[in-house]
């Protein structure tokens, strides 16, 4: 996956995720992080390819996590300025 | 431990805490282990020899402070080891090269580790050099992977390991 289709899946996402209308993409990184595949008892995880996509603006941030494998967000995670 | 043992052990203790107490410390005495650790010495060198009977030697140690471990309690791998008491006295007399490699030595960095930090820094006041490792995998960063030591500079050693580290696997496992 490439980074311009990692940004349109995220922006395709954007309702969905309650990113605001006019926060952009401020970052864009190639990662591997921990998903959660399977719940307790089991607690299966994979490792996954991803794209990290950071929407910024002067009040916080949200990150958009975009699954090479899947094409799908599978994490949001948000903060503060 | 044998009975037989077990009793020498607790003759020697009573014996100790006796002798405190004759000293003039009787609440030391009754809690005396909190303060001493007692261990026999294997094998002694110059151990007296006398007929019928066998003599043992014990080494008192003095207690300095506990080493906190935290173990993974799914494959029992280390997470972290800290012993505050080495932290002082502090100072910055080892350079960063050679305190560097006491932080390597204590930390074994895998292949992956990418050095990320490795300076004095001030820690409750004093300063510790501070050695970390983040995670990479064919170049990418691995989310949340870490090394992280923490070096007397005065002394050169390591009081305080921590780690989060992971194979990557990205086939569903248990972890």
């Amino acid at each position: 996956m490439t980074e311009s289709e990692a940004r349109a899946i995220a922006e395709a996402q954007r309702e969905a995720c309650e990113v605001p209308a006019d926060w952009a993409i401020e970052r864009a990184e190639r990662r591997i992080i921990e998903l959660l595949e399977a719940p307790p008892p089991d607690a299966r995880v994979r490792d996954a390819l991803v794209w990290i996509l950071r929407f910024e603006s002067g009040l916080g941030w949200l990150e958009l996590a975009v699954d090479e494998k899947t094409r799908t967000v599978v994490r949001v995670e948000r903060g503060r300025a | 431990m044998s009975d037989e043992a077990s009793a020498v052990v607790r003759f020697v203790w009573a014996h100790l805490a006796r002798k405190v107490e004759r000293a003039g410390f009787p609440e030391e005495a009754r809690a005396l282990r909190e303060h001493v650790d007692l261990a026999e010495v294997l094998d002694p060198a110059d151990l007296p020899s006398v007929p019928s009977l066998r003599v043992q030697r014990f080494e008192v140690r003095r207690r300095v402070g506990e080493l906190v471990v935290e173990l993974n309690a799914s494959d029992a791998s280390l997470l972290s080891w800290l012993f505050p008491p080495a932290r002082l006295p502090a100072g910055k007399d080892l350079g960063r090269d050679q305190a560097l490699q006491i932080a390597e030595r204590a930390a074994a960095p895998p292949a992956g580790a990418v050095l990320t930090e490795a300076e004095y820094q001030d820690v409750g006041g004093d300063p510790v050099f501070v050695a970390a490792w983040a995670h990479e995998e064919d170049g990418l960063p691995v989310e949340r992977d870490y090394l992280r030591v923490f070096v007397n500079g005065r002394t050169g050693q390591p009081f305080s390991v921590s780690r989060r580290w992971h194979v990557v696997d990205l086939n569903a496992t248990v972890r």
